[in-house]
This record gives structure tokens, sequence and C-alpha cells, in this order.
């Protein structure tokens, strides 16, 4: 098919085809069989038809099939976002921004061609407004308004599309655009958006952890995770790209594995939230394994994946000096590994609830692909090599590091390290006096007798209060509601301007209606 | 709880070096839970802080019974009481010992005649020392800690072994004072 | 000794030297409190009778817990350097050290998870909590320590520092060496930032339902971590060690002023910790990176 002819011949369309087609399978398969109907006839049949726009989206140069196409996935994202009311702060963004791609294009195309490399060559400001969808799609601040709401109250189902492959459409943007215009691109922008992304990463993070929702938390996660990939590919740096297509490709997998798991929960006792579920790991042990394995590799610990890719993007941006951002995304790092904490602790540890009532292990077909995933970010975290050079290919580099190929084998060595000491520790453990195995009824009460009421002896709401607290200005101030607020009123005073003059009362207008016959007699006289 | 919880490994006789090893760190090393039940507890503060320092003999006072061996009780136990009490020892992990502060604990003290307190608190859960006095000063109490040590150093059988052979006794103690346990 | 046998033992030495600390800290704690203190060797006897005492467990998840924090504080230790020894090196030892520092402290997180307790839950929330509080200045520290040497593996921060007391970083650098002394405190959990102890207030939080040998293996992470912290200072400002004994005392001089200043603070907490990490060393660490490393940060 000449479709996939042209995937396979541009690499940086075939990395993002082969991850998107990865992910819809791999979802699909999960939704078919974790027991979940209703509506899944019209959901996977809409994924399908999304599926097929983004590839060819990813494989498309000529930049009026590209902007028909962008707008296409907008809409369809509204559509499977199944919430009409929450998402039209997002359907507005995007179109007002897809708006100025529209310029974009007339005014290249006017310039005398229909290539995406063309569209910097005819002044950056058209390269901006090309841009712009790609920043509002990936939620960068000052366009971060819509996530809120499009994230929590969109289908369940779909959230996990989003964060895995909608959110991130807007690298895929500027990966193309920037890849084929080197030196072009202006310095303040890649600046201000590298320090935008920035402060966005922060206040994802703050957000993820202050919130009591398994899925809230994961979205603000996302986008955390996107701002950060977003800044380390403006960067245009070796090392950053890499680790930027690297990241792409380990978060997919980590959120895909985690929202399939708590898509499955709450699709067994239909709640998300932090303080109605506990225990799960009684009943879904497996899950459970893999789901660490992927909350490890989000908060960047060896031997996982993410510490890989974060590693690259953290080299790239020393590498060239930008010492604030570092510090901006390890702070939003650091805050990956609070809200990690809380969805292990809270969803699958902790205590028993009501919730667990019918809860059993995902079907052996629906816990396959969150297997798959784990696993691949395990092997991510291990043997790394063939990923970065298919990294690499997809971005036309070529890719021979000595310095970092040490690296790799370092990480190796950790790894075989911490194998060995964790062996050590599991031997001395067995040999030492036998332990036994208590109920969660004998917990530490001090003195309050209650081993009937247990179920009420758990701390999951407000679980980081104090954190919360100190970052409530600072994560109401870049929610923006209060500059949605401001323009709301002070629209609505120039529209109680307009309702003093058009006031519908007759005493008035019969007042303009004389004040105009006195005027136009009074110009007769002035005139004659 | 339907079974004694203890493990009764940890109670085997076992004379090899490992084992004499494991006592000489258990005497030299005893973390306390003072249960500060009654007016004998505020004996414990001076002997624990720099006056009378008892963590020179290797005591240190721990916060919760899962950490501790040694479990004080320290003057009158109100029935109230006496049910977590009961709780807090169940809590505590082998080998644990218990030991009476007060003439309370022996026979009742001067409430001897009370309706809400016990009299003699080897009835409910076996008691390895008994420090005598209303309430001892804290030369007295660092005596009857050093006993705990020299029972350790000669090896006597603890009182959880025989809160292990006689449960059922001590199950129907309990119950018939408390109405559950 | 660089022998396979030296790798193999270095936990065990590791360990012993963080329970020598722990013992003698103690004792100069007493000695400020006017009282003789325990015996010197308190802490190993304290290890001992904990690893031969009956133990309970909730589950597979508390067990994996312990298993990941020996391990992991024990992984630490294998990459900091040891007197003249440096032990696993690479290119880019500084960051993976930081990585690495992460696992032992989210192996005990998952252990306390799996005991149910909400006094484990709170103290647990509240070590993670001061630990967003202080990476912020310690990355700054680091970032700045690598940017200034120009390389992030131990052989050339350490080699920096060579050629006489007054190429030390902590001449040189003196406000990161004192904003990294500032986060130490809170690393080692010591006053007045233990409140993720804080034994009257939760009954010592996160350890609460450990007994026997899960709080004795809890005990050696704490004990290796005592000595990765020190030995980390040691060599990041103090320019490393030739021998051993010189080594021992150059950690040991660091522990004694940490013991000294946290023996009389009363505990802070949370949200007042966090808030005063989040400004004082921030500050500090900033005019820091403008002093040493000029404006090329931007």
């Amino acid at each position: 098919m000449m479709l996939l002819d042209m995937i396979k011949a541009d690499n940086l369309a075939f990395f993002f085809s082969v991850l998107t087609i990865g992910f819809f399978v791999a979802n699909t398969i999960f939704l078919i069989f974790s027991g979940i109907k209703k509506g899944i006839v019209l959901n996977t049949i809409l994924s399908l038809f999304l599926t097929m726009v983004l590839l060819m989206l990813y494989a498309t140069h000529n930049i009026v099939i590209f902007f028909a196409l962008w707008e296409m996935a907008t809409w369809l994202t509204y559509l499977l976002a199944n919430n009409p009311k929450k998402s039209s702060k997002y359907l507005w963004a995007s179109l007002l921004a897809e708006f100025f791609m529209l310029i974009a294009v007339a005014r290249t195309v006017a310039y005398g061609s229909y290539d995406i490399a063309m569209v910097a060559h005819v002044d950056p400001l058209n390269l901006i407004m090309f841009c712009l969808p790609f920043i509002v799609k990936s939620g960068i601040l000052p366009f971060n308004f819509w996530v809120t709401d499009l994230y929590t109250g969109s289908d369940k189902r779909f959230v996990a599309y989003l964060s895995a492959i909608i959110g991130k459409l807007g690298i895929f943007g500027i990966l193309r655009v920037f890849l084929l215009s080197p030196g072009l691109i202006p310095e303040w922008f890649i600046y201000t958006f590298i320090y935008l992304a920035g402060i966005t990463a922060v206040w994802a993070t703050f957000k993820a952890v202050g919130s009591e929702d398994a899925i809230e938390s994961l979205s603000f996660s996302s986008l955390s995770q996107v701002a950060f990939i977003f800044a380390s590919v403006l960067l245009m740096n070796k090392s950053a790209l890499i680790g930027g297509l690297v990241h792409y490709l380990n978060h997919m997998l980590i959120k895909m594995g985690m929202f399939m798991a708590v898509v499955y929960i709450w699709a067994k006792t239909g709640t998300t939230e932090f303080k109605r579920l506990g225990d799960f790991v009684s009943k879904m042990p497996f899950s459970f394994l893999f789901f660490l394995m992927l909350g490890i590799s989000l908060a960047g610990v060896p031997p996982m994946g993410g510490v890989i890719s974060k590693w690259f993007m953290y080299e790239g941006f020393i590498e060239e000096s930008k010492l604030l951002a570092v510090l901006l995304f390890f702070v939003a790092g650091v805050g990956s590994f609070l809200y990690v904490y809380r969805l292990l602790h809270s969803i699958f540890l902790g205590r028993k609830k009501p919730s667990i009532g019918l809860v059993s292990e995902m079907n052996i077909l629906a816990i396959l692909p969150l297997a798959a995933s784990a696993l691949i970010s395990f092997l991510i975290g291990v043997y790394s090599r063939p990923f970065i050079r298919f990294a690499a290919k997809a971005l036309g580099m070529d890719f021979s590091e000595p310095r970092t190929d040490i690296g790799f084998a370092y990480i190796g060595i950790v790894s075989a390290v911490f194998g060995a000491l964790i062996l050590f520790a599991v031997v001395l453990w067995l040999l030492l006096p036998k332990h036994r195995y208590v109920p969660d009824t004998e917990g530490y009460t001090a003195a309050a007798y209650l081993p009937k009421d247990i179920q009420h002896w758990d701390y999951s709401y407000n679980f980081y209060a104090p954190v919360v607290r100190l970052g409530d200005k600072f994560v109401r101030l870049f929610s923006l509601d209060w500059l949605a607020r401001f323009w709301k009123e002070y629209i609505a005073a120039i529209g109680e301007l307009f309702r003093g003059i058009y006031s519908g009362s007759l005493k008035l207008y019969g007042f303009y209606l004389m004040s105009v016959i006195v005027l136009v007699l009074f110009l007769k006289e002035m005139l004659k | 709880m339907a079974e004694c919880p203890t493990n009764m490994e940890v109670a085997k006789e076992n004379n090899s070096i490992l084992r004499a090893f494991a006592d000489w760190a258990r005497k030299n090393s005893i973390w306390l839970l003072h249960y500060c039940t009654g007016c004998g507890a505020i004996e414990l503060p001076p002997t624990m802080t720099a006056r009378f320092d008892m963590t020179r003999y290797g005591f240190a006072p721990m916060a919760t019974p899962r950490q501790a061996d040694v479990l004080l009780i320290t003057g009158y136990l109100s029935l109230k009481t006496l049910k977590r009490v009961i709780w807090s020892y169940e809590l505590m992990q082998a080998p644990k010992y218990v030991i009476g502060f007060g003439s309370c604990t022996m026979n009742g003290g001067h409430y001897w005649d009370s309706y809400i307190t016990i009299n003699r608190l080897s009835d409910y859960i076996p008691v390895d020392i008994y420090i005598a006095g209303c309430m001892p000063r804290p030369e007295a109490v660092l005596t009857g800690m050093l006993e705990i040590k020299e029972r350790i150093k000669k090896k006597l059988p603890g009182g959880w072994l025989d809160y292990e052979k006689r449960y059922d006794w001590y199950k129907e103690n309990q119950r018939k004072i408390l109405s559950d346990v | 000794m660089n022998s396979v046998w030296f790798l193999v033992f270095l936990p065990l030495i590791a360990f012993l030297i963080g329970i020598s600390f722990m013992g003698i800290g103690t004792r100069i704690v007493a000695r400020i409190q006017r009282r003789y203190g325990p015996p010197l060797i308190q802490p190993f006897i304290d290890v001992i009778k904990l690893l031969s005492k009956d133990s309970i467990s909730y589950g597979w998840v508390f067990d994996m817990g312990v298993w990941m924090a020996l391990a992991g504080a024990a992984l630490v230790v294998y990459f900091v350097p040891f007197a003249d020894n440096i032990v696993l090196s690479g290119k880019a030892d500084v960051v993976v050290l930081m990585y690495i520092l992460a696992i032992a402290p989210l192996g005990m997180a998952l252990g306390t998870a799996q005991a149910k307790n909400p006094y484990a839950s709170i103290g647990i929330s509240r070590a993670l909590m001061l630990m967003l509080g202080y990476d912020l200045p310690l990355v700054m520290v680091i970032l700045g320590i690598i940017t200034y040497t120009g390389s992030a593996s131990f052989a050339d921060i350490l080699s920096a520092q060579q050629g006489g007391i007054g190429n030390w970083y902590i001449f040189r650098l003196p406000l990161f060496a004192i904003v990294y002394f500032w986060v130490m405190i809170a690393e080692m959990g010591k006053h007045p930032f233990d409140v993720l102890i804080a034994p009257s207030e939760i009954a010592s939080g996160p350890m609460v339902e450990f007994s026997g040998k899960y709080l004795g293996y809890l005990f050696i992470y704490m004990a290796l971590h005592y000595y990765a912290a020190c030995a980390l200072f040691v060599n990041f400002f103090m320019g490393g060690a030739a021998t051993f004994i010189e080594f021992y005392l150059k950690m040991f001089s660091v522990f004694f002023v940490l013991i000294c200043i946290s023996a009389v603070m009363a505990r802070t907490t949370t949200q007042r910790a966090v808030y005063m990490y989040w400004t004082k060393p921030v500050v500090l660490a900033f005019i820091g990176w403008l002093a040493y490393l000029g404006w090329r940060i931007f």
C-alpha cells in the first residue's frame, strides 16, 4: 500500500507509526477482553479511524493535507472524549490555534511551495504561527486552561489514548517542522518555551500530587512528562532529542499500562477515588507487580527504563548549560516519586475497603498488554541500545557515542550488583529466625481497641496536605482561572456598557430620537 | 485470637554458639515499652534521664509493642486498660518479658477493694519480675531491670513460654473478668 | 586493596563504620545531656538482638520492601569512593548516584504501605514531602559541582581537589558546602528534620509495624545510609582521602558537627521544613551559582 511505503521510507514517520499502531492494538485487546461492554464498538471504530488519520498525518509532507488531518484529529478527539461540556475549552483552544496554522499554510502557498520544509523560509512569524497548534496540543503554559476539564471530564477509557498519543502530537509536529528547517528557528522562541514548559511541568506535578483521584493524578503526570519531552525536543541538542524520543516510547508504555489497570478497577468497582480503594494487591497480585514496575519506571529509578531516557535528556540540558531548566524538570521528577507512591499505596496496598467486593484478577488476555508494556519498559532499562538506535535512526542521526556507550555498561553493572545484593538479602532473611504472616486485623492501634472496625483505620485522604498547602497559590496562579475570570468579567463589563445604551426602555429611545432630530436641525442651521 | 501468637522456634532449646551470641545480645540490649497505666509511671522519666540514666545498661524506650522486648506495667490496671495491655502483649514478639511495677500489680496495692481494678496481674499475663514499692524509686527500678538481665544470663525460661503452655488458662481468666477478648 | 574480596566485603565494612558512628553519636549526645550514654557498640548489639527475635509480616510486598531497602542501601555504598578506591566508576557517577539513592527509601515505603497502619502512612508521606523539599537545593549543589568541575565522574571531582588543603571544595565553594550540609541533616533524618520518625507523635512513623529481623534490616539500612551520606560529603567537599584512617577521621568530623547541631534543636513541622528548604538554601545555592559559575547557567 502506498501509505505503508511512504511510512517505511520516512524514518520519523516509521517511529511514530509503530508506536501508534502498537498502542492501538494493545489498548483494543485490553478493552475487548477486560469485560467492559458499554459503547465498545463505537469506541473501537472511532479509535481505528483516529489511528488511520494519525498514520496519514505522520507520513505526509504536504502542508495542506497536514492541516486537514490535524483538524480531523482534533475533531475526533472531541468526539471520543464524549463530554461536550467539558471538552469545549479544548475544542475552542485547538480551533483558534489551527486558525493561525491555516494562515501560515496560506502564506506558504503564496510563497510558492506546498512542502513543510518551506514553512520556515517565509519568515519566522510564519513558523511560529504554524507551530502554535503544537504548543496548544501539548498543554504548555499559557495554553493549559483546557487540560483539567478535558482530562477529568472525558470518557475514562479514552483518557489513556489522550495521554499516551494525542497529548504528544505536538511533539511530533515540532520534530517534523524543526528537523526540516535547521537554523531558521528564532532563539527567543526556544528560550521562552523551554522555561514555560518547565513551569508547566512543575505546575502539573503539583496538581498531580494534590489530586484525590487516580485518573486525574495520572493525567497531570502525563502533562508533566509531555512538557519535559517538549522542552528537550525544542532544545535541538543531539542527546536531548534522542532522550526525548526514547522517553516518548517509555512514557507511552507506562501510561498505557497504568491506565489499563486503573480503567479495569474503575470498570469493576465504579470508582477511581483514592479514599474508596485499597488493598487490591490481595486480589490482583500480577497487576500490582506490573503496575509497580511501570511506576518505578515513571519515577525514574533504575533498573527500569525511565532512567535511561531521563538521563539523556538531562545530559542534553547540561551540555547546553541550561541549569535552571534542569532544576525545574528535576523538581517535577521528584514530585513524580510522590504521586507514584500515592497510586501504589492507595490503590493496591493499604486497608481493604468495601469497594474491593467483586474484584478479581484480570483476564489473562487483558493482562497481556499490561505485562508486555512492563516488560518492554524493563528491557529499555537493562538493554537499551536497540531502542536508542531506533530513536537515532528516526531522527536521521548516527549514534556511536563512546561516552554514552560506557553509560550502558554502567546501568548493566548497576542492575547486576543490585540483583546480587537482593539475593544476599533474601538468603539472609531465610536463614534468620522464621517469621509468620498475620492478618491485617492485627495492627498497632495505640490502645484504640478496634479489630472489628479496622477498615476505618486508614490514611488515604489528603495525603500530601502540607505540600499542597504550600503550593496552593502557585498552582492557582498558573491554572489561569483568574485570567479566564478576568476576561469574562471584562467582556461582561463591556456588555453592560452596551446594555446601558441599548437598554430597551422607550424613554431612552425617545430621548435618542429627539436628540438625533435636534442635532440634524442644528446642523441644517449651521450649514446654511 | 484462636491460637497463641508466638513462634515456637525462637523458644526451642538450642545450645549452639549462635544462640549464646544471640543471648548475649538480648541481655545487653533491652527495649522497653513502658505502658504507663497508673501512678507508677512517674518514676520512669527520672530513671531514663540524666540522673539515673538507664541507657548505659542498654535499656532504651521504644514507641510500639512490635519493637519492644519488655512490657512495663507501671501501677494499677483498670479493666479498660487491661484489655489493651493484653492486646499490646500479644502484639509483642518473642522473646518478651513483663515487669510488674509497684504493689498494685502484685496484690492490688491500696486499690485492692476497687470494683474496676485488678488485683493479681499474673492471672492475666505472665509476669517475670515484680518491683515492689508504692512507687519504687529509680534505684529500685534499676535493680529490677538488672534482674531481668540476670534472668536472661542464667537462661531462665521467660514468661512468654508460660503464656504459651497455659494459654487456655490465661484466656479463661481474661474472659471471666472482661466480657470479650 | 582492589581485590575481589574487598568488593565483596565493602558493605560489611561500611556497615561497621556506620554502626560505630551511631554508637559514638549516641554517646556524644548523652554527654551533651550530662549523663553517661550507652556503650559504644550498643547499636551493634541492638541489630544482633533484633535479628534474633521473632518477627511478623503482612504479605510479600512487606518482605520485598525490606529486601529492597537493604539492597538499595548497600548498592549506594558501591558507588561512593572509599578512601583511595573509586569502587565502581564511570563517566556519570554522580548522576547515577542521585537515582540510586532513591531505591532504598522506595523499598521501605512499599513495605510500610502494606502494613496498612495509618501511623506508618503519615510517616512515609512526611518523609516523601521532606524529600521533595530538600531535593531542590541538593540538585542545585550537585549541578553546580558538576558544572564547576566540568565532569560528572568522581575521579575528576577528586583529582580537582588534590594538591593541598586549599584546593578542597569546602574552601573553594563554601556556599555549596553549607547548603549541602544543611540538606544532609534532613537526608539522614536527624533533628530538627526528623519529623518522619517523630516517636511520640506518630509512634515512630514508618517503623511502627516492623519487628524482629525486618527492623534489624532497617537498622542496617540506616547505618549504611549514615556511612554513605558522610562519605559523599567527604568526597565532594573534602578531597576524598588517601588512607582509611584519614577517611574515617574526615567522615567522623563531619558527623561530629552534625550531631552537635542536631542534639540541641527541636523538631520542625513538615510544612515549615519544606518551606524553609525551598527558600533559604535555594537562595544561598543560587548566589553560589552566580558567584562560582557565572552567567552561563541560563
